[in-house]
């Protein structure tokens, strides 16, 4: 009978911040530029240069940490973790190892377990090395060093696959509604390492652990648990041993690799930064933070469901990215309708993400503009399609002037109280007075007939109960 | 604690720091820090109390705001091989 | 050893310059025509554009002719340690490793000076990377000292020390991280001020010792220090360890003579044994100036001062491996050819790049934090710093300045010291400690050996005392004239 195991796997969570500036220097913190064109001599390591941090990364830090029921650290320090890689233009990483800024915390799971957070600590990210086939060399670009990220490492709790991810979204989706992530995984705003072992049921004794490094997705962290757990238990099985290393995930082949060991074990020497006098943080700064935190999503979803009384199902997708309750509240805000509001961000504002291959994480679209196509619709200024041509073209371009848009592209219908309407339905009218007659001697049905006569004259730029009614009218004189 | 520097303590130095010495500036090396840190022993000395850090002071913050980055072609002008705005090192691992 | 005096110093030449008396042309012009002189002999400079410098010396003139002076210094021309960032110029650090290169940006000091338009005319030498305390390990040759060619300079600021010295210009700026601006000044005959540590932002300034680095003035006397330091002090927004003074009233102001009942505290373990009798008696002599002129002396004690030197060297050495890790070749600096790969890039270039000291320092430091260490090195000095710091928190209960030798010997002989370090570092005894503890201190001359060499007293001061420091230096120099004496360089 073959034995029963267990996984054991603790996480290692990179968030990105999303601040406007980087930790140590007013360079811009956007993803992609020209390479080297978001650096200043702090950032690039320049002799003389010197770090200021940003008093947003503290706040932030801050943040996340209430948000997952941390202790905040008051006495901050940061250190110098000392390493050479072309990526790191210091040759050290501003991080903290002596006194990270949150401690403890966790997440419960659906399943009733608990994950504990070890701690929270702020860092800055090193560079971008890209491979120069042209020259067989190392292009090094650091636009990225110095963008503030959170490191969070988790206590060794979770036990399967489908945990691991579910403790992730659930961490995602915190910081994301905390304010201090975007979440755009893409971008590598949020990156998990993960550290696996595998042991006998029941056992008291954590297995030898493996450490595992680039998976860019969800998904590829969930495989990368199942394989690696499977990978364990069939070495262990041949009665072989798990051999402490870092393995490299590749997406592509659905499998990892041993990582080749950097020069050596390391030792990074670390030690508080010199530059970078400690941040305390003190009971009324704190306290600002604690009432600045936004509405989690545990607590959106409970005020949704009393507040809007939408189905749980809408919540639940309306909750699943900061951006998209946002939008949702600052559309209702405008006045919209909760319901109406609703299903075109579920339906037809999802399909154009879908469309253009962006998480809801990426949306510019603006409520107000969300809210005047809503509206042109309620006002039956627009017909469905219309409404949606226009909310295609102000997806694109946000600055879009909506009123000009309908006009060059000729989708306002044409309203009920229109004289040119009323002409054609007279002209329709004097055109078919068979029908007239037979209308007036009751039959009904001719009227449909009439109605849609005057539609095909206007080309469907009319909607047809308009019309009927006018018609209806017509010919009650 | 009686610190003693080896010929390989000193090559794990190296390294760490990224330097190659001569063997032959090895060994004076070695002489040389075995002495420095035999005379750092007198820290050895110091009392079991006092010498605790005291409060410390609330370091200088920067607001969250973008300031212009460097013009690139200035910021990288030391650099001694750069392509299309990168620094170019030899290939890495990986 | 044939002597005169001084012209005049840096506020007396920006007097001049105001009253029109001289232009800052003839001003610049007479430096430059001392260094032409003195130059082959001393080897204090490291660069000098006279184009650059007279480019500067021009605009403050115009400023000068419409009444328009942007401080007391206007169109005074200073040397500057070559470890200050000034850009579009060469910083080179006294080392092949930064032999080409050009900062793209100003040093906030550096921008400060500019600012009240100080003359930044030449580059004074320097040890390589600020290590050392001889100014012999420049990639640029070594400094001789001018009141005996055979002899060093001191050091770091070697350079510095000995251009104003030579009256080539009447201060310069150095930087101080064991005593780098204070022993050199005593070594040469002029006035040196460490300020307390943060007074002057640290941006642009190479890193040596983070903790541990303070730019400072070498100058003629306390006043021309004063002057300097007001320029350049305060906080900025892009060093967090900058802090501006509790007392608003500028350090020049604060220089008004008056040391009456002024308590000076002299700490026995800084005239113990070890420090060479011509010296104790002339720091003693100030001691009785400064009693003449209605101060108190009395005893104090540094009990830990014995931990000075190594807490020294473990925590300067520690930061020192950490700041100079940038140097890899890659980014600016020397890049060595031929490297196939990224860790022989970084070894080769380093190993080439680097001097001897700076080696040996950055080995030092990488041991002292390595795995296995850190506690009993890097941990222990860290309390032996607080410790230190709490020693002259209690000293200062009793006064209100000290005085203390700088050096325990004078400028020793070129070559002395390279061949044993543990001696080098050991005539750091009585500065390096001011520096753990983060306080302001002068060095002023206060007498000559019997073979004419200069000798230097320290003023020691409580964190941000600043002015006091001054106070009491400028009181001594009001009624002595050490300070003015300068020596006739032999040329060749």
């Amino acid at each position: 009978m073959t034995k029963q195991y267990e996984a054991v796997i603790g996480l290692e969570v990179h968030a990105e911040m999303n601040t406007a500036s980087k930790i140590f220097c007013g360079c811009s913190t956007a993803f992609g530029g020209a390479p080297n064109t978001h650096c200043c001599p702090v950032c690039m390591g320049l002799p003389g240069a010197l770090p200021v941090l940003n008093r947003a990364v503290v706040e932030k830090a801050m943040l996340a940490g209430l948000a997952l029921g941390c202790d905040i650290t008051r006495v901050n320090v940061f250190d110098r973790k000392n390493y050479f890689y072309p990526d790191l233009p210091k040759a050290y990483q501003i991080s903290q190892l002596y006194l990270p800024i949150c401690t403890g915390g966790g997440i419960t799971l659906k399943n009733g377990r608990t994950v504990t957070l070890r701690e929270i600590h702020m860092e800055e990210d090193a560079g971008k090395l890209i491979h120069d086939p042209w020259t067989e060399s190392t292009l090094c670009d650091y636009n990225r060093c110095g963008v503030p990220l959170m490191e969070i490492v988790t206590q060794p709790d979770l036990r399967s696959a489908d945990e691991v991810v579910e403790f992730l979204q659930t961490l995602k989706l915190r910081l994301e509604f905390a304010g201090v992530t975007d979440g755009k995984m893409q971008e590598g705003s949020l990156r998990a390492d993960l550290n696996v072992s595998v042991r006998e049921a029941g056992a008291a004794e954590y297995g030898t652990r493996t450490e595992m490094k680039n998976m860019n997705s969800f998904k590829a962290i969930h495989k990368a648990v199942l394989t690696e757990t499977q990978r364990q238990i069939a070495l262990m099985e041949k009665g072989g041993k798990v051999v402490q290393e870092t393995r490299r995930w590749d997406d592509n082949k659905d499998a990892s690799f041993p990582m080749r060991s950097k020069e050596n074990a390391q030792d990074y020497r670390y030690f508080p930064d010199p530059d970078l006098p400690p941040v305390v943080i003190d009971d009324k700064w704190l306290q600002q933070i604690t009432a600045a935190m936004p509405e989690l999503p545990e607590q959106k979803r409970a005020r949704y469901q009393s507040e809007y009384a939408l189905p749980e199902r809408d919540i639940l997708i309306l909750c699943q990215s900061a951006r998209l309750a946002k939008l949702f509240e600052d559309t209702v805000e405008c006045g919209v309708p909760t319901r109406e509001a609703a299903n075109w961000i579920l339906s037809d504002v999802l399909r154009l993400c879908r469309e253009h291959g962006m998480e809801p994480a990426d949306l510019t679209l603006p409520a107000p503009a969300l809210a005047s196509v809503i509206t042109y619709l309620m006002e039956e200024t627009l017909d469905r399609a219309g409404a949606r041509e226009l909310l295609a073209a102000v997806f694109d371009d946000p600055t879009l002037d909506r009123q000009s848009y309908i006009q060059s592209h000729d989708l306002a219908l044409t309203k009920g109280d229109d004289q040119s309407l009323l002409a054609v339905v007279d002209a329709v009218l004097a055109e078919n007075t068979d029908a007239v007659q037979r209308f007036k001697d009751g039959n009904e049905k001719v009227l449909g007939f009439l109605v849609g006569q005057c539609c095909r004259r206007v080309q469907g730029h009319a909607d047809a109960k308009a019309i009927g009614l006018l018609v209806k009218a017509a010919l009650a004189k | 604690m009686k610190i003693t520097v080896t010929n390989e303590t000193v090559a794990y130095l190296e390294q760490l720091a990224r330097l190659r010495l001569p063997e032959r500036e090895r060994e004076t090396m070695q002489a040389e820090l075995q002495g420095i840190l035999d005379y750092m022993a007198v820290l050895e000395e110091l009392p079991e109390q006092g010498g605790e850090p005291h409060t410390p002071k609330h370091g200088a913050l920067r607001a969250d705001e973008v300031k212009p980055s460097f013009e690139r072609q200035e910021l990288m002008q030391n650099g001694k091989r750069i392509k299309d705005g990168a620094y170019l090192v030899p290939q890495t691992v990986e | 050893m044939k002597t005169k005096k001084a012209a005049y110093t840096a506020l007396q030449l920006g007097a001049m310059l105001q009253k029109k008396e001289i232009t800052a042309r003839e001003a610049l012009q007479a430096s430059l025509a001392r260094a032409q002189e003195t130059e082959p002999s001393l080897h204090a400079l490291t660069e000098l554009d006279e184009a650059f410098a007279f480019a500067q010396a021009d605009k403050a003139q115009e400023r000068l002719l419409r009444g328009e002076a942007l401080s007391p210094l206007d169109g005074v021309a200073v040397g500057v340690k070559d470890l200050l960032c000034i850009k579009g110029r060469r910083t080179c650090c006294g080392s092949k490793m930064l032999l080409d290169y050009v900062s793209p940006y100003d040093a906030t000091a550096a921008a400060r000076l500019k600012a009240g338009g100080v003359v930044l005319a030449a580059r004074c030498n320097m040890d390589e990377f600020a290590m050392g305390s001889t100014t012999e390990t420049s990639i640029f040759g070594a400094t001789r000292n001018p009141w005996a060619l055979d002899r060093v300079p001191g050091g770091s600021s070697g350079g510095s020390a000995a251009c104003v010295a030579a009256a080539q210009f009447t201060a310069a700026i150095g930087s101080d991280t064991g005593g780098s601006i204070r022993q050199p000044a005593a070594y040469c005959g002029v006035t040196g001020f460490k300020p307390s540590y943060g007074v002057i932002s640290r941006y642009g300034l190479v890193a040596y010792a983070s903790s541990l680095d303070q730019l400072s003035p070498i100058a003629v006397d306390a006043r021309d220090c004063a002057a300097l330091t007001d320029l350049m002090r305060g906080v900025d927004g892009m060093d967090a360890t900058a802090c501006s003074l509790p007392d608003t009233t500028s350090l020049l102001a604060q220089c008004d003579g008056n040391v009456k009942g002024l308590r000076v505290g002299l700490p026995k373990e800084c005239f113990a044994d070890g420090l060479d009798p011509e010296i104790r008696a002339a720091v003693l002599a100030l001691g009785d100036t400064l009693k003449s002129l209605g101060a108190k002396l009395v005893p104090v004690e540094l009990p830990a001062l014995k931990y000075a030197i190594p807490a020294y060297y473990v925590l300067a050495c520690a930061e020192a491996s950490s700041n100079l890790s940038r140097y890899d070749g890659v980014k600016y600096g020397y890049c060595a050819e031929g490297a196939e790969d990224v860790l022989s890039l970084h070894s080769l270039s380093r190993t080439k790049g680097f001097g001897r000291e700076v080696q040996r320092r950055i080995l030092l430091g990488t041991f002292v934090l390595s795995s296995g260490y850190y506690d009993a090195f890097y941990g222990k000095a860290v309390r032996a710093q607080w410790l230190i710091r709490e020693g002259f928190a209690q000293a200062f209960t009793q006064a209100d300045v000290l005085l203390t030798p700088v050096a325990p010997t004078p400028a020793p002989k070129l070559g002395e010291s390279l061949s044993d370090p543990m001696k080098m570092y050991l005539s750091d005894i009585y500065t390096v400690s001011v520096n753990l503890a983060g306080l302001p201190a002068a060095a002023l001359p206060c007498g000559f050996t019997k073979d004419g060499l200069p000798i230097g007293a320290q003023l020691i001061g409580p964190r941000l005392g600043d002015g006091t420091v001054l106070r009491a230096a400028d009181a001594c120099q009001r009624v002595t004239d050490f300070h003015l004496a300068r020596p006739e360089v032999e040329t060749a």
